[in-house]
């Protein structure tokens, strides 16, 4: 045989190999040797004559195969392989009766691969295997020796708790549990943009360049751990340059549904005094004057609008190079749906709840904050009936984040706008440009890095580039975590790649890929 | 060559009169290897499996992807091999 096989020779001879299995093994498989030493502790190791490789036939497997060889005849082989299949499954059978009786005493199953009542297979092999590792499953839980639950999560879990510790959720053996009530939750961690179902970038004619992708529609149907529906604030921690100065913003997330909600705007900054009185002052030729109500909100915010022109967005094209917008796009350049979505009265009347609730938000904000922010922000109820949310700037562009046309699509987009507002506070990052939703979503994941720690583990991600082969998962799973980790840099450094569409684009569609996914979890 | 000799070489191993040459078993036994050769990320064995034992490789964390020099499927420990070489 020759020593030097090509893959084509390689895999007809694997095939070829894979068809002289048995009693049901149609495939040849790589596997570690820790894995083998798994299944010889099932006990059904054999060695197949034909290529001397390992077979792993459960009896079943072997049973099936010999009815199959008889012709469905009952054959002495059948009985014999029936009566083992019944043997290790603790039961006899009862020809007379045509029943099975349980030959167990309590949950010792002896002679069955599942010594413990509850355990999976998976789980006795693993008892098996690491007899004097101190833990072992009982019912289905791993425990430690003096009984209490061993921390089962994975990589993936234990990093996004990290990532996500204000969303009032946490991994906890594996399980996401709510962190107040310990009760489990469906969803994954409110990771910010992670309900958006599409995302897309708009620039000017004639820049034409990439596409986000639709992935997920991992809504939290449930609500558990959803700030805005507890009617709690999210707290927004930037952590970017030093863990020991790190500073807080907090920002309720407004949701009015009645316009008469909405504080006045003025050109007048305005400060409470101590008696409980309002002082408005700094407008032009216009004397203080005193008002009854001491707090109410003042929207100034010259640079900013959360009502934008709508049909200014047909002058753009959707970032298309050679990603499709796909789900609710027909694949039109321009952002079609924007354009028309003012034709009716219910997307009119969602738009200005929307802005109603932004602007609320942006008037508590300082006064020094507000004179600083620039940008738009808007929520639209788009002629294919989504609600989609648009963060940017004329200058760089927009980006279009796509939520579902409901309370909870709404509920959740807002709750983005309010993590924004929030980001904006507490990190002086106030020109809301193309690129802001991408740094939005950047700083969110590398909260609690300082600067060090960030190009540390940086620093380590790009040395283990070389153990992966080029175009593998782990190869491309780790060049994902090389960007994101160079996207952060690019955020903290005030980079003007991050001030783009393609930079929102790919982060959003890294959060959403990621609450998706759940990777490995 | 990591492929155990105790499964590949011994005559134990194929028991007796299996109904096929000593020849083919060695030519099958040293195309074993060569294809246990091109297992990657730990996998250094081949074996035989149902679809029961693919998903109970799958269920003990075997990344059940498609090797791309063999194109037959592998079940290295994802989550083991992330933990080591990322760091996560």
């Amino acid at each position: 045989m020759s020593n030097d096989l090509t893959h084509d020779q390689m895999k007809r001879i694997a095939e070829s190999m894979a068809n002289m299995g048995r009693n049901g093994d149609s495939e040849l498989v790589h596997v570690m040797p820790e894995e083998v030493a798994l299944l010889e502790k099932i006990g059904a190791g054999t060695t197949n004559p034909r290529t001397g490789l390992r077979e792993f036939n459960t009896t079943q497997e072997k049973l099936n195969a010999a009815l199959k060889e008889s012709g469905g005849s009952w054959t002495k082989e059948v009985n014999d392989l029936a009566k083992q299949r019944d043997a290790e499954k603790g039961q006899t059978y009862n020809a007379s009766t045509n029943t099975y009786t349980s030959t167990n005493s309590g949950n010792n199953n002896s002679g069955s691969s599942n010594s413990q009542g509850d355990n999976s297979i998976r789980q006795d092999l693993a008892n098996w295997l690491t007899p004097g590792d101190g833990m072992s499953y009982k019912n289905g839980v791993l425990v430690n020796a003096d009984g209490s639950k061993v921390n089962q999560n994975t990589s993936y879990q234990d990093t996004a708790n990290a990532s996500t510790p204000f969303d009032g959720k946490s991994y906890v053996n594996g399980q996401l549990v709510n962190d107040k009530t310990g009760n489990s939750v469906t969803s994954g961690h409110d990771s910010i943009f992670k309900t958006v179902a599409n995302v897309v970038g708009l620039v000017a004619n004639p820049v034409a360049f990439v596409a986000g992708k639709a992935i997920n529609n991992a809504f939290d149907k449930d609500g558990d751990g959803n700030m805005f529906t507890t009617g709690g604030e999210f707290t927004f921690f930037d952590n970017n340059k030093d863990s020991s100065t790190k500073s807080a913003a907090t920002r309720a997330i407004v949701n009015n549904n009645d316009d008469n909600d909405r504080p006045a705007a003025t050109t007048a900054s305005t400060q409470s005094t101590t008696d409980g009185e309002t002082d408005t002052t700094g407008a032009s030729n216009e004397a203080g004057t005193y008002s009854e109500i001491s707090d109410v909100p003042t929207y100034r915010a010259p640079g900013f609008t959360s009502r934008p022109e709508r049909r200014k967005f047909v002058n753009y094209d959707y970032t298309d190079g050679t990603g499709k917008p796909v789900g609710t796009y027909n694949g039109n350049a321009k952002p079609f749906h924007v354009a028309t979505s003012a034709e009716s009265m219910e997307s009119f009347v969602v738009a200005e709840t929307a802005s109603n609730a932004i602007d609320t938000m942006v008037s508590n904000m300082s006064p020094e904050i507000q004179d600083k922010l620039n940008g738009e922000i808007s929520v639209q109820l788009t002629a294919d009936n989504q609600i989609a949310l648009y963060v940017g700037n004329d200058e760089t562009g927009y980006v279009e984040a796509v939520y579902a046309a409901d309370d909870t699509g709404l509920d959740t987009a807002m709750t983005d706008v309010a993590n924004m507002l929030a980001y904006g506070e507490s990190s002086g990052d106030l020109n809301i440009d193309a690129g802001y939703t991408g740094r939005v979503r950047s700083a969110a994941r590398f909260t609690g890095y300082d600067d060090n720690t960030l190009n540390q583990q940086y620093a380590m991600l790009k040395s283990e580039g070389s153990n992966y082969e080029q175009g593998s998962p782990l190869y491309l799973l780790w060049l994902e975590r090389v960007q994101e980790f160079e996207d952060e840099i690019k955020r903290r450094d005030g980079d003007p790649a991050a001030s783009s569409a393609d930079y929102s684009v790919a982060g959003v569609t890294r959060s959403v890929a990621e609450s998706a996914a759940g990777f490995f979890a | 060559m990591a492929f155990s000799t105790a499964i590949m070489g011994s005559s134990d191993v194929f028991g007796p009169n299996t109904g096929t040459s000593i020849a083919s078993r060695k030519e099958a036994g040293a195309a074993g290897e060569k294809i246990a050769d091109q297992g990657r990320y730990g996998d250094t064995m081949v074996i035989h499996a149902s679809p029961f034992t693919m998903k109970l490789l799958t269920d003990i964390g075997g990344a059940n992807t498609f090797n791309p020099k063999t194109g037959m499927l592998e079940f290295y420990n994802v989550d083991d091999l992330l933990r080591k070489k990322v760091g996560y």
